[in-house]
């Protein structure tokens, strides 16, 4: 009777109100975190501007970008799958709050299923070896409704169960979707083309390395700013880049 | 035995108490009253900052003026300035310029006043100078640039250094008249080596910056710069010339002195030689940062629709914006890493 009672305790359906009172608390430290960080890097310190370029991406651009990824299916080790079909972005704060709908369904019984929505950040802004810059949603919270596929009366059960399921397996999530590739094409080095024979003039073309990185990311005014640092190398001709890379 | 079973007994429900827990939903872990507290305090300290951050904001010159659009790109002038300057160094780095291989010659007839048969013509000379391997090496001052409109002014100061040159000299003498038998004729080949005067020369024009492609082109719009060499022979090839015609003496020495040969070689070279830099030399510049017309999605690659909504410079920044469309789907492989 007990480990009755005690399992329809655990299975039971969350409070919605409580809940959402939680997701709001988060979302608020969140906000206070990012606009303490944000106050310290303002009005003249936003962009070291000898070294450092902004890029600005409206948050409507970063949904479309996310959606063109749907619609996407994360297996969680053999008990739920989730399949995401939309999201949401709002870039306020200093936090760049995503939110992934889809729904979910146990895997042993697909008709067992509920809506899902998966809220998130996106973070750790980074420049792939193919100069692209790149961003990753985390997924931090989740709320599920509309449960379906069993009797009315079992819908707390059904919620409860699958709430758990992905509750505990959000890293699993926030691993299986795909990188958000911002639209900016960061030169991995300047060429100078070479020039002549033409009159006392024979000048072979020359490339400067660059290095790029993301210094800093915030979020406010409903676009994503990401700061990158830029450092150009010394212009060297082709072909002592050539012997030099033949040395190596 | 009772104890044992009891510790059996115990176990399935100590079993259940801590698997409830474990898994107890986070609401249940929470103080309801407690995150309402907490929700009143963050409010009020998200509030008062994000007061202060929009005032700072508002304050920034660097965003001024920037042009709307989905993406928007901004590179600061300091930054654009760094960049032009390392690629003026570019341009203008470890260039040699060569002179082709020039020749030049003078001729002329000597008169000389010999005594009791008055002034007659003695004898005539030509000189050939034949420049070969004259080069000389370019290197750029600091630029002078200023930002106004979609246009930088520039202005490079461009020195001429570490040049030499040489140079082969033939002078030929031809006797004429009473000196003919006396002095025949003479002919002498000599390499004359002399050094490249360092000179500063300034070159002006201006970066037209457009977008293009998504990215910023800063195209150089700089008229042919005239750079003219100077070649100084060096005193020792010169003392060596004049001490092969020395070793004519007499009336012969008098004459082809007067042919003042060293004097004219250095007269021929005096006049500077003329080099022109053309328009096709100042190559244009990519700013590093552009939109792309594509991006990878998972597996594939999704094309973009990029319209440009402006490019701006302001005093803090030039801004580059473009709405960004993207396309309905197209399965194509992602590129390649």
């Amino acid at each position: 009777m007990l480990l009755m009672c005690c399992t329809a305790a655990a299975c039971a359906r969350p409070d919605p109100i409580e809940l959402e009172r939680i997701v709001t608390r988060d979302q608020l430290r969140r906000e206070v975190a990012g606009f303490t960080a944000l106050q310290s890097i303002t009005p003249g310190k936003l962009v070291n501007r000898h070294s450092e370029v902004v890029v600005t991406v409206r948050d409507s651009l970063m949904r479309n970008l996310i959606a063109a990824a749907f619609p996407v299916s994360i297996s969680i080790r053999n008990r739920a799958i989730v399949t995401l079909t939309d999201a949401t972005v709002i870039f306020r704060g200093n936090v760049a709050r995503v939110a992934l709908r889809g729904r979910v369904q146990r895997a042993a019984f697909p008709r067992v299923s509920a809506d899902l929505e998966l809220q998130g950040a996106l973070d750790g802004f980074a420049i792939s070896r193919g100069k692209e810059l790149n961003a990753r949603i985390t997924i931090d919270d989740m709320t599920l409704t509309a449960p379906a596929g069993a009797p009315a009366s079992f819908d707390p059960l059904v919620t409860g169960a699958l709430q758990r399921i992905v509750e505990r397996s959000l890293p699993e999530i926030t691993s299986g979707l795909p990188s958000v590739a911002v639209p900016v094409r960061i030169d991995e080095q300047m060429l100078l083309p070479g020039f002549g024979p033409e009159g006392a003039f024979t000048i072979p073309p020359s490339r400067a390395p660059m290095s790029v990185a993301a210094a800093r990311v915030i979020a406010f005014q409903d676009r994503i700013w990401i700061v990158l640092r830029i450092t150009l190398g010394t212009f060297i001709t082709d072909t002592l880049a050539r012997a030099t890379g033949d040395a190596r | 035995m009772p104890k044992a079973l009891l510790v059996l007994a115990l176990i399935p429900v100590v079993g259940t108490v801590l698997f409830v827990t474990r898994f107890r939903s986070r609401t249940e872990r929470e103080d309801p009253a407690a995150v309402q507290r907490e929700i009143a305090q963050l409010t009020r300290t998200r509030d008062s900052l994000r007061t202060n951050v929009l005032e700072a904001v508002g304050t920034s010159d660097l965003l001024d003026g920037r042009p709307e659009g989905d993406i928007v790109i901004g590179l600061p002038t300091p930054f654009v300035d760094t960049i032009v300057r390392s690629v003026v160094n570019g341009w203008f780095r470890e260039v040699e310029l060569r002179l082709p291989t020039m020749t030049m010659r003078k001729d002329g007839e000597v008169k000389a006043r010999l005594g009791i048969f008055g002034r007659r013509t003695v004898g005539s000379y030509d000189l050939e100078l034949a420049l070969r391997n004259v080069r000389g090496t370019l290197r750029p001052g600091l630029p002078e640039m200023t930002f106004g409109g979609n246009i930088i002014r520039l202005a490079v100061p461009v020195r001429v250094v570490d040049g030499s040159g040489i140079a082969r000299v033939t002078a030929g003498w031809t006797s004429r008249g009473i000196a003919g038998p006396v002095c025949g004729d003479m002919r002498i080949t000599r390499d004359v080596s002399g050094r490249v005067r360092a000179r500063t020369y300034v070159a002006r024009g201006r970066l037209v910056l457009s977008a293009v492609d998504g990215a910023v082109m800063a195209d150089p719009d700089f008229p042919e710069l005239a750079i003219r060499l100077y070649v100084d022979p060096s005193p020792a090839s010169v003392a060596a010339l004049d001490s092969l015609l020395e070793t004519r003496r007499g009336v012969c020495g008098f004459a082809v002195d007067r042919s003042r040969a060293s004097e004219r070689v250095q007269a021929l070279v005096a006049r500077g030689f003329n080099v022109k830099i053309p328009q096709r030399f100042f190559r244009p510049i990519h700013l590093p940062v552009a939109v792309q017309t594509a991006v990878p999605v998972g597996d594939r690659s999704v094309a973009l629709e990029v319209t440009p909504t402006g490019l701006s410079v302001t005093p803090s920044a030039v801004w580059l914006a473009a709405n960004v469309r993207v396309q309905p789907r197209v399965t194509r492989p992602a590129r390649a890493p």
